[in-house]
């Protein structure tokens, strides 16, 4: 499908979402900067990647109550209803006047001097952070936006196992990137997101000394090791797909023939998200969730998730989203975390021993009106 | 120490001296090519967590960034333990670490992006809260010749992708099959391409492709490309007709122009210089003429963001963009006192 735009649905609803969310949240228009915001707000397609190509190629949103506008982005990706404007010379003054009377904007990822400027040319402006509106928003998606995430996580776990077999004794982690790459290039995804990850886990704690305090030991970047027979290589990867970010992880031994540790420590993980699983429906919280995993990876274990990182974290267009569960928000904050129906989560425990190593794999969901529908395959 | 850690040891020297140039007693960055330029660290953000929230601290005079990461082990091997900490989730712990790095500096408070809490940090202090562009952008040359070199490898290794990816333009083909030939073809990326490749039909005007159009029999593509290798990007860019005609005529117009630019690009002249000289040898205004290249696209940006009067410093690295009947394409060469060094061939 081409990629041109957001078809016509898709966008009211996500449009009308935001409509309501800015009422809530108090914003009279959002300014959006960051390509991911500009896509759900209009449907427009900024070209993706990396931030530093957004200096060069500079896009915007402004959302009123009445209407949207784009600068920045060529014709061709821009719906034929949103008002279009090349990126202006003086973008301040150029925001200013389609803000018109807006006095409470949201924005997303401002440069500052834009801001500064945009003040000055609207006395009186009151500036806040566009997530008031963007995040409630986006926190329950819509059947169209859950049928992307599952074709993208069904692309990006296909071109995974493209690469699987290319996971050999003397192979150099970052080898297996441009296999991936080329593989999702031919599933029609080109959009890299994240930097995909191909390393070799820590078997020992005493091989991740940077891991911190209170953390099981882990790797989160590719390197340019050679990978050896039994090396378990923890894969993770995210691309955009239509805009909206598949993320697909799983642990894969080198060579292909497993043993005894890495059943033990994959049957682990297994039971984790089972009992994860069996408390994801609308009205839990993700509280639940956290105590459920730690249960069911037994006493004495520090978390089965790396530290900085969660147990499960919500996912949608542009990347990560909220909520995140297991970080140092803390318990308290999960009880509030409510599980609604359009959620999107994606579980990520990690199950590591001291000489066992570690297995780590990720489980897309979407919460149903009385459960949860699974939107990615067992893991490989 | 690696090249690469060395590299971002000698950024970081430069960021501290345009910090006390400037007299900004703490840098708050939270654009993620921005983070990595000042601080080394070769990723600091889970993807698009970031937003208005620093996950970078650069307080002047210290020894190393304080670098807010859920990935540790991206810290270069000079960073002390204690500059690397846990990323936190919570935006108020996240703020309150700030306010504490920042509160014994003196002088302005300098950031990316427009941050209400950060605004608020720099009032309760008394401190000015300026804009970090111009201080980057000062902070961009003089490049090492370590810097460089790994430029050079980081170009280089998109050019092979790029030949990969022109030799396969033929009617039929996909423009997801064109990124494929690059990706396949491209020496191990080491960190993650700088975009998802843009392929253009060239026409009356440009039209970006998306991944499942097909080249038509007609078509004239141009196309660009990114990468990165040892946390350094390379960016380039040509065009071609799916006939597989190489656009001689273009290309020689294409290159006239090139030379003409490349001329100015020297010490002290300025990016409305190097557009009169385009402009003289028949290049259109399509994008950027020129940027910088490093750790990502970096500054200086020559066409038309109101960068005009700002010279060139000696040790720019420049990618060289101009456009002359409809036909784009790349090389990128080294900024000095008199003649640029061309840093790879032009295609």
């Amino acid at each position: 499908m081409s990629t041109s735009t957001d078809p016509a649905p898709l966008r009211a609803a996500r449009l009308a979402r935001l409509r309501a969310a800015m009422a809530a949240a108090g914003h009279e228009a959002l300014l959006l900067t960051a390509a991911g915001g500009v896509r759900y707000a209009t449907g427009a397609v900024a070209v993706h990647g990396d931030a530093s190509l957004e200096s060069v190629w500079p896009a915007a949103a402004v959302v009123t109550a009445r209407k949207t506008y784009v600068f920045g982005i060529d014709a061709e990706h821009v719906p034929g209803d949103v008002e279009m404007h090349p990126w202006p010379a003086a973008p301040a003054s150029a925001f200013a006047d389609v803000l018109a009377g807006a006095r409470r904007v949201g924005v997303d990822r401002l440069p500052l001097a834009l801001a500064a400027a945009l003040v000055r040319a609207l006395p009186g402006l009151d500036l806040s952070g566009a997530e008031t509106s963007t995040l409630p928003a986006r926190r329950r998606k819509t059947a169209e936006e859950i049928a992307i995430l599952r074709e993208a996580q069904r692309m990006n776990e296909a071109a995974v196992a493209q690469v699987l077999p290319a996971i050999v004794p003397g192979r150099r982690e970052i080898e297996l990137t441009g296999h991936f790459l080329a593989a999702m290039a031919e599933q029609g995804v080109t959009a890299c997101h994240v930097e995909p990850i191909w390393c070799a886990i820590p078997r020992r704690a005493a091989d991740a000394p940077w891991t911190f305090a209170g953390g099981v030991a882990y790797r989160e970047l590719t390197g340019d090791r050679g990978l050896a027979r039994g090396d378990q290589v923890m894969i993770d990867t995210g691309m955009l797909h239509r805009g909206y970010m598949s993320d697909v992880g799983c642990t894969w031994t080198c060579g292909g023939e497993t043993t005894t540790a890495d059943r033990t420590l994959r049957a682990r993980w297994q039971v984790i998200v089972d009992a994860v699983l069996a408390r994801c429906r609308p009205g839990a919280t993700a509280a639940e969730l956290h105590r459920a995993a730690l249960m069911a990876n037994g006493p004495d274990r520090p978390p089965p998730w790396p530290v900085p990182l969660y147990l499960a974290h919500g996912i949608g267009l542009g990347g990560v989203e909220p909520p995140f569960i297991g970080t140092d928000l803390g318990l308290e904050a999960e009880e509030q975390m409510v599980l609604e129906p359009g959620m999107v989560l994606l579980l990520e425990p990690y199950a590591w021993e001291e000489g066992l190593g570690g297995y780590r794999a990720e489980h897309m969901i979407a919460i149903t009106d009385d459960g949860f529908e699974s939107l990615s395959g067992p893991p490989p | 120490m690696d090249p690469a850690s060395a590299a971002a040891g000698e950024r970081y020297r430069r960021v501290q001296a345009a910090m006390a140039r400037r007299d900004v007693g703490a840098l708050l960055l939270a654009t993620p090519h921005l983070a990595t330029f000042a601080s080394g660290a070769r990723r600091v953000q889970v993807a698009g967590s970031g937003a208005a929230v620093p996950w970078v601290v650069v307080v002047r005079d210290a020894a190393a960034a304080t670098v807010f990461t859920p990935d540790p082990d991206g810290a270069p091997p000079w960073m002390p333990r204690s500059a690397v900490e846990r990323l936190r989730w919570s935006r108020d712990r996240q703020l309150e670490r700030i306010a504490e790095l920042v509160a014994p500096t003196r002088g302005a408070l300098a950031c990316d992006v427009f941050s209400p809490a950060v605004q608020r940090l720099a009032d309760a202090s008394g401190r000015p809260l300026v804009d970090a562009a111009p201080l980057l952008a000062e902070a961009a040359a003089p490049r090492s010749e370590g810097e460089v070199a790994l430029i050079v490898d980081a170009l280089a290794a998109a050019r092979a992708g790029l030949r990969a990816a022109v030799a396969a333009v033929a009617p039929g083909a996909r423009v997801a099959t064109l990124v494929s030939h690059f990706a396949r073809a491209a020496p191990p990326v080491f960190g993650f391409p700088l975009s998802e490749g843009l392929v253009w039909r060239a026409g009356a005007s440009f039209t970006r492709l998306d991944p499942t159009t097909v080249v038509e029999a007609d078509d004239v593509i141009a196309l660009e490309f990114g990468l990165y290798t040892n946390g350094h990007a390379g960016v380039v860019g040509d065009t071609v007709a799916a006939t597989g005609d190489r656009c001689v005529a273009g290309r020689r117009a294409w290159s006239e122009a090139l030379c003409a630019v490349a001329k100015c690009c020297r010490r002290g002249a300025t990016a409305a210089d190097l557009m009169v000289a385009a402009a003289a040898a028949g290049a259109s205004c399509e994008g950027p003429l020129a940027h910088g290249l490093g750790v990502g696209i970096e500054p200086p940006l020559v066409g038309g963001r109101g960068e005009e009067g700002v010279p060139l410093a000696a040790g720019t690295v420049l990618v060289l963009a101009p456009v002359v009947e409809r036909f784009p394409a790349t090389p990128a060469l080294f900024v000095t006192d008199g003649s640029p060094r061309w840093l790879e061939a032009a295609p």
